[in-house]
């Protein structure tokens, strides 16, 4: 009977921590001190030479931030006021300091997004695309108040994984990452999706979460 | 070939969106066209994307909920380019009444365009 409790439990214990690694703690307490509810979503910013378009991942940002209950601020619109003042890079933007963008669009936070690698590697049989994005979300004050970095390194299988919708999604970005035509958006989602949603650092819901609108 | 695998990626959408997720907002299809409006940013992928927009105000209105956080204002930045000020405006209001936390940047924009308004007036009356 004991040894069927043990194992009981060793089996529950097995199931609860799953095939997932235990999240490593993350001390929110900057982000529960500033508690946002509207995120200013700025320019991508683009650090490599490999992603000529940091323009296409900002059309990716609105929805899952959105669906996380966040007050969005509307990206185009934004970017629209930026240029008139004359800011057409995200390094302009990014000089001018969270304080003054927050207190210019009345944000209660700021989030940068930057892509710090994107590097595909073409083969005949497999391509591999490795993506570093890091973002960065700061207070109307200018503290930084949560922070993720992504990387992904992606190499599309040749198989089926025995999971249809994992193989369809597997197709997109095998279809997006072709050099005739990238699509970025595809790795784009499954970036922000791990930063916002499901990663260990994943932001917790915003005031809309609960509160239907 | 290419039909069926059409079907398949269909139903498995289509199973995916009404299964276990369900959105918080009704988006339409506002990501994919802001996207190919990026790419090509030419006046028929505008209109496109402004069409989008106008079909979602339909069908959330007609629901009696309000449409996603920024999607008034996306709007009305397009009528603000046109130079159609004074609709404009009216959804900048609509974004600043449906989500409160626009309230500080739709007054700064709102106060920018009735000063054009106002000065665009007597420039006109001048010329007649």
């Amino acid at each position: 009977m004991n040894n069927f409790h043990a194992l009981l439990l060793s089996f529950l214990m097995l199931l609860a921590t799953g095939c997932a690694t235990p999240p490593q703690p993350y001390d929110w307490s900057a982000f529960n001190a500033a508690n946002p509810r509207s995120i200013l979503v700025l320019p991508v910013l683009n650090n490599t030479v490999d992603v000529d378009a940091p323009l296409y991942a900002l059309s990716t940002l609105a929805i899952p931030l959105g669906e996380k209950g966040y007050y969005v601020f509307p990206v185009n619109t934004v970017k629209v006021v930026l240029e008139q003042e004359g800011l057409y890079e995200g390094e302009a933007v990014k000089a001018l300091g969270s304080q003054s963008l927050a207190n210019l669009f009345g944000a209660d936070s700021v989030l940068y997004v930057e892509i710090d690698q994107w590097d595909a590697q073409y083969a005949i049989l497999a391509t591999t695309v490795t993506v570093d994005i890091n973002y960065m979300l700061d207070d109307s004050d200018g503290n930084r108040i949560w922070e993720e970095d992504v990387i992904m390194n992606y190499t599309p299988q040749q198989n089926s994984s025995g999971n249809p919708l994992a193989d369809l999604i597997a197709a997109a970005i095998v279809a997006g990452i072709t050099r005739a035509s990238p699509n970025y958006i595809p790795l784009m989602q499954q970036a922000n999706n791990t930063a916002f949603v499901t990663g260990n650092r994943a932001l917790p819901n915003g005031p809309y979460a609960s509160e239907s609108k | 070939m290419k039909h069926l695998y059409r079907i398949v990626l269909v139903a498995v959408a289509a199973s995916f969106f009404s299964g276990c997720v369900t959105t918080k907002h009704d988006w339409g299809n506002y990501e994919t066209e802001l996207y190919t409006y990026y790419k090509s940013p030419t006046p028929e992928e505008q209109q496109e994307l402004v069409n989008e927009l106008a079909e979602t105000f339909a069908r959330t209105e007609k629901q009696g909920i309000v449409p996603p956080p920024g999607l008034y204002a996306e709007y009305g930045t397009f009528l603000f380019q046109e130079g159609d000020f004074p609709n404009a405006i009216v959804f900048y209001q609509k974004e600043k009444n449906a989500w409160p936390e626009s309230a500080k940047f739709m007054d700064s924009l709102i106060s920018t365009l009735q000063q054009r308004i106002d000065n665009q007036e007597p420039t006109k009356a001048d010329n007649e």
